[in-house]
């Protein structure tokens, strides 16, 4: 029978009517009406479904809620949030450097695999700030995209690294202005 | 989880609003809020429900008081980037910038029915009537401008929807698209017929403008078909025999315990085809597939 549980979500308390083994994703989905994590393969196979636990991305789709209980868990949306948080940012950018990479590379196509694509190089990227390609590749390797957009995937990472090193160097007045410096490297 | 409400309970109308989400994963909501489009979304465009009459300019495009137009596609974007490129065509050929344009999702009774969106051929076979249309409204535009400036159409030229008399300079006059017919209707038939613009004088077209679609996609704000929620939705699940020869070697259904899964509230079963049983429940917990 389902009972109330209680999840922290984007530093957000919920409580949600629902059994143990329910998958996090369903509640993530049906019950907290987010559009970042979404529904792939149901197996933990694409990464469609990432979200960061406790900062280590993780697949929503086979994580049953009750596994997430006393954890923090960090969707798409409140990314921009956590990187804040983690870089000690005065203010939460529009973007995590990862998302506006993506932009300033032009690498989705359809999309629908990204959150997972995103969740995980910010990941990476918050344990290896300066990621060679291989620990690009190697890091990417279970999130399938059929639209076959790898390449300008591993290109915005690398992007996202350099902007966010300048970030970085910039020191702790980085501020919501530095999105600009992002839409500029390499260009 | 049972007997919840969706946290996101769209009554129809607001869920048409953003609908243009349901049927091609584009989300209305950046297009419409940022322009506040006296367009009334959701509402059949042509006073009937069903696409629009594809014989009238109305149907393909819109200018409004500021200068701007919207393009109505009838192709989904998905991921091809059509939504971009077909803006572009119809920039072109309006002599608007890429940042006077816009389009909105995909919905049967906003949009032109242009047929099915597949075989990566929205340009080749959609661009042709946008083009066209647009050419058509260009032309309309120019006689308007040339009543109202007083001065003959082949005396004008256009640059960012703006109308002016001979040469761009300090002294000539000029009117916008935007004065000439913002927010009215053309009531014009779409005939075909105006001269599109040669290649040679492209600006836009030819050029790789960001794509319209990939801001939203990255920061959640999209909405695929996957997130519509409607008030009272259930979800269904479908249980199907075990093992991947199970289909091939006829497995059916032998016998059902749908009392397994009454305990369960809002859970029932849907439907029970000989192979495999279709159940449905207020969310998606996985407790009734596996009761039964």
């Amino acid at each position: 029978m389902a009972s109330q549980i209680q999840i922290r979500v984007n530093e957000r308390l919920h409580s949600v009517p629902s059994d143990p083994d329910t998958p996090l994703l369903y509640v993530l989905m049906n019950d907290l009406a987010l559009q970042g994590p979404r529904f792939g393969c149901g197996l933990a196979q694409c990464g469609s479904c990432s979200v960061l636990v406790n900062g280590a991305e993780t697949r929503s789709c086979v994580t049953p809620i009750s596994a997430v209980v006393g954890k923090s868990v960090v969707t798409l949306e409140g990314l921009p949030s956590w990187y804040a948080k983690q870089k000690k940012l005065s203010k939460v950018p529009a973007l995590h450097p990862v998302q506006q990479a993506l932009i300033d590379e032009q690498a989705v196509q359809c999309g629908y695999c990204f959150n997972g694509m995103i969740i995980q190089a910010a990941d990476l990227l918050s344990k290896t700030s300066r990621p060679t390609e291989g620990q690009i590749r190697s890091a990417m390797n279970g999130h399938l995209c059929r639209c076959g957009s790898y390449p300008r995937v591993i290109r915005a990472i690398q992007r996202a690294s350099h902007a966010m090193a300048s970030a970085a160097e910039d020191g702790a007045n980085a501020t919501v202005a530095q999105q600009t410096p992002v839409a500029e490297v390499e260009r | 989880m049972i007997g919840t409400t969706p946290l996101l309970s769209l009554p129809r109308r607001e869920f048409l609003k953003t609908g243009g989400a349901l049927v091609i994963g584009w989300s209305l909501r950046g297009t419409m809020a940022e322009t506040g489009a006296a367009q009334d979304v959701g509402a059949p465009r042509g006073g009937v429900a069903g696409p629009p009459d594809p014989k009238q300019i109305d149907t393909w495009l819109a200018i409004h008081s500021d200068n701007t137009a919207t393009v109505y596609i009838g192709y989904v974007e998905l991921g091809q980037g059509s939504t971009t490129s077909l803006l572009q065509i119809a920039a072109e050929e309006l002599d608007l910038d890429m940042s006077q344009v816009r389009t909105v999702g995909l919905d049967t009774n906003i949009t032109p029915n242009q047929g099915g969106t597949y075989s990566s051929s929205s340009i080749a076979r959609g661009s042709p009537a946008i083009r066209t249309a647009a050419a058509e409204a260009r032309q309309a535009l120019l006689k308007m401008a040339s009543e109202k400036l007083g001065a003959p159409v082949e005396r004008l030229t256009v640059s960012k929807g703006v109308v002016t008399v001979g040469a761009m300079g300090a002294e000539s006059e000029s009117v916008t698209y935007g004065g000439l017919i913002g927010d009215q209707l053309f009531h014009l038939a779409f005939t075909g017929t105006a001269p599109v613009k040669p290649v040679s004088d492209y600006k836009i077209v030819g050029t790789s403008p960001l794509r319209n679609d990939i801001p939203e996609k990255v920061s959640g704000r999209y909405v695929y078909l996957q997130h519509v929620r409607l008030p009272g939705m259930v979800h269904g699940r479908i249980v199907r025999p075990r093992g991947q020869t199970a289909y091939g070697s006829g497995a059916k259904v032998a016998s059902l315990e749908e009392h397994s899964i009454a305990h369960i509230p809002g859970a029932r079963v849907l439907r029970r085809p000989t192979s495999s049983v279709s159940l449905q429940s207020a969310s998606g917990t996985l407790s009734a597939p596996r009761a039964i």
